[in-house]
């Protein structure tokens, strides 16, 4: 079967020549219009998201248990995350999520594209059953899940028993679990990841396979070798939105999966700034967890466009 | 460019100044002072959790069918304990507190200890609430109330004197073999040995018993089971948990137990189908009487019934709690939601319809003898054991702020501990007593 790409060949458009460079008036004016249409999204998003957050950066500097008068403490929060084990652990268990989560995502995320981004038969229904899990809430699915991976009576150690493998109370197994949750997450995220690289496939020339087919070059050489360095843009996105997502996305899935457990093993930073703030009360220490973690994905953000630049320097 | 950074920085550190300060202005003030205001022509704004939304709304309805001048406005956004403290902690920070709001023991006595509810002793021995008197009520549920600090106070009133029972599924029973039902006297060992012989006859098909001990933090459990012992969780007079003492390691012993061989294997979350004795698929389950509605409605073709709770050594394991309603102190409607509270505990009135609605079992002496609570159709056949459940109860003990969510979260641990890593029972306990003590040290320094 000729796999072949579902995207009409266009030919790429010319710039069309500027009747007249515009002046400084017409770009002033262009920019106050801009800045009538975003004001309204700017304004709630200081008022609902920055200035929130800035409070919280505040309150990271009090110990204040919601319902009292906030203590000022200086550093004592921020001095205390570093000597705070079950903090070290839930990095580690963050740390976890993302490392075993956004390489495979990644990689079955592509993989997928590929392979829904060719004109066949009945393919059409093979996009919508990849898309489905968007339709379902994270909670829906976590419910769903923790019913699959029930050890007793759940399908995936039913299904594991028909090959004779004895499976394992999953959420309740300190091995198992964040594994367990991890492949629910990538099963949740896939969806967007594909139609973030069905839009980067998009974009690739079609001309380039041509002329790779003409220098004999098989299918897993042009996926690997043309199609793959292609979306490298699209992969650097994906693997930055995906890391964020499974540093935040751990929180609901494993408070409702496994509450953390069992032993911390699924404890990720989110889950833990949260129980230390609203189970805990202790709302100072808590926002200073939410910083930390705020700090790491700046970290993250900031090294990935390190290394595209780094790529776009090198050529 | 050594300006740029300035014009930047100053308008980011006004805009977190500005964040903080409403926040921190209204934190802790205890100054503003509710009011009272006529009672015709009225609105109350009463707020509770989600899953009694429905239950409230048939009360304020019959409410405003009976007064037809006043208006009780119902709300509600969570289940969630913790999201439903900080939504209060929201609203007292923008001074919209409701006027009359759900309440539960593990948040009454920081709500008390910060000015949030107000104080209902006096007004209830000025007759607000109408011929009922503080004595009426059940003590031991309005101690829940009382905060730590000032048990002279009352800051909030129960709603339903709920207790545990031990329900059973009498098919499940038959289907397995077995004839031997709960009994009064039954003890710890014989529902263990009942739900093996279950679970083993049935070739795992059938939980035995939805594990007692739950996820590890069922403190309506393991409390009673512990003073059962002759121990306890929390001393208020010392200021000390003593869930590693001796007498607790006991308990807990017993409580672990039946992992595996009576009840399922461990589940990481007590909302686990597994532990719910409404899934149809467990033998016996120690659940509270809020759970009779919910069972009715899941388990239509099963036989079922409820039982006391098997005692140890003599003594009743039997937990129970409640959920109560206060008032706030910063309410302009004081005398509204009085009159409502007046009119909601009255057995002939609010009471009544709680209980044909809801399924309450009224906190009062009179109400649990008289009420209408036990008249519903059966199942269970056995409603009236709830009654004298309530009345011999061990309730939710009271720990100062924050410090019996840290216990839930420490017994969890040690649980955990015990059963998936083979820790020694007495120091995985005494580890997470040492915890807890931490945590009551910390609020109350």
């Amino acid at each position: 079967m000729t796999v072949t790409p579902s995207r009409p060949v266009e030919p790429p458009r010319q710039a069309e020549p500027a009747e007249r460079s515009p002046g400084r008036k017409d770009r002033r004016g262009d920019a106050l219009v801009a800045a009538l249409f975003v004001s309204p999204a700017m304004l709630a998003f200081t008022v609902f998201v920055i200035v929130p957050a800035l409070g919280g950066l505040v309150l990271a500097f009090f110990e204040w248990d919601l319902f009292g008068t906030p203590v000022f403490v200086g550093l004592d929060n921020l001095a205390r995350l570093f000597t705070d084990p079950a903090m070290w652990q839930a990095l580690g268990v963050t740390a976890l999520f993302v490392v075993l989560g956004v390489i495979p995502t990644t990689l079955v995320g592509f993989v997928l594209a590929v392979v829904v981004n060719v004109n066949m038969p009945g393919i059409g229904a093979w996009r919508v059953l990849y898309f489905t899990p968007m339709i379902a809430s994270a909670a829906v699915s976590a419910i769903i899940w923790v019913n699959l991976y029930n050890g007793r009576s759940g399908l995936v150690n039913q299904f594991l028993a028909l090959f004779g493998v004895d499976g394992p109370n999953w959420l309740a197994d300190p091995t198992w679990a964040l594994p367990a949750l991890v492949l629910m997450m990538i099963w949740g995220a896939l969806p967007i990841v594909i139609i973030l690289y069905l839009a980067g496939l998009q974009r690739v020339p079609e001309d380039i396979y041509a002329a790779a087919s003409l220098d004999g070059a098989g299918r897993w050489r042009q996926l690997w070798s043309m199609t793959w360095p292609n979306v490298w843009g699209t992969t650097v996105l994906v693997a930055v939105l995906q890391a964020v997502s499974f540093v935040s996305g751990s929180f609901e899935v494993a408070l409702i999966m496994t509450d953390g457990g069992p032993l911390g093993t699924t404890q990720s930073l989110a889950l833990y700034s949260y129980k230390v703030a609203f189970t805990e009360r202790d709302i100072g220490y808590g926002s200073a967890l939410s910083l930390f973690q705020l700090a790491l994905i700046i970290g993250v953000v900031l090294l990935s466009r390190a290394i595209v630049r780094f790529r776009k320097e090198r050529g | 460019m050594t300006s740029r950074p300035h014009r930047v920085r100053r308008p980011t550190a006004v805009a977190a100044a500005l964040a903080v300060i409403p926040l921190f202005a209204a934190c802790g003030s205890s100054d503003t002072a509710g009011a009272s205001n006529e009672v015709e022509g009225s609105t109350v704004v009463l707020t509770t959790i989600t899953s009694l939304e429905p239950q409230f709304k048939e009360y304020a309805d019959a409410y405003m069918k009976e007064f037809p001048d006043r208006t009780v406005e119902v709300r509600s956004t969570t289940d969630d304990g913790a999201e439903y403290a900080q939504q209060l902690a929201t609203a007292r920070l923008s001074e919209d507190l409701p006027d009359v709001f759900f309440n539960v023991d593990f948040l009454a006595d920081t709500l008390a200890k910060n000015n949030v509810t107000l104080d209902l002793a006096p007004g209830i021995e000025e007759g607000k609430l109408g011929d009922l008197a503080m004595d009426d009520f059940l003590p031991q549920f309005v101690a829940q109330y009382r905060p730590l600090a000032d048990p002279e106070q009352v800051t909030g009133l129960p709603v339903s004197a709920d207790s545990v029972g031990l329900y059973y599924n009498k098919s499940l029973f038959e289907q397995a073999g077995v004839t031997e039902y709960p009994e009064a006297d039954w003890t710890w060992e014989d529902m263990y040995r009942v739900a093996e012989e279950i679970q083993s006859k049935s070739d795992g098909a059938v939980t035995g018993l939805a594990a007692p001990l739950a996820d590890g933090s069922a403190q309506i459990v393991y409390g009673p089971v512990i003073q059962a012992y002759g121990g306890y969780v929390y001393d208020a007079e010392t200021g000390k948990s003593g869930i590693g003492q001796p007498e607790a390691v006991e308990a807990w012993t017993t409580l672990l137990e039946p992992y595996g061989t009576a009840s399922g294997e461990y589940t990481t979350t007590g909302d686990d189908p597994t532990l719910q004795f409404s899934s149809g698929n467990i033998a016996m389950a120690i659940a509270s009487r809020g759970a009779v509605p919910q069972t009715q409605l899941a388990l239509t073709d099963a036989d079922w019934d409820v039982q006391v709770l098997p005692t140890i050594d003599g003594s009743s394991t039997a937990g129970g709690g409640s959920y109560g309603l206060s008032i706030a102190q910063t309410s302009e409607n004081q005398d509204a939601a009085w009159a409502f509270l007046a009119w909601f505990y009255d057995t002939d009135a609010g009471m009544k319809i709680a209980q044909e609605v809801g399924g309450v079992i009224p906190p009062t002496e009179d109400g649990i003898s008289n009420g209408t609570w036990k008249d519903g159709e059966p199942p269970p056949a056995s409603i009236e054991i709830f009654g004298e459940s309530a009345r011999t109860a061990v309730l939710l003990t009271q720990m100062p702020g924050a410090s019996a969510s840290v216990m839930a979260e420490a017994t969890k641990k040690a649980t955990q501990e015990v059963l998936l890593e083979g820790r020694d029972v007495a120091e995985a306990f005494q580890e997470a007593e040492e915890t807890v003590n931490a945590a009551i040290a910390k609020e109350t320094k």
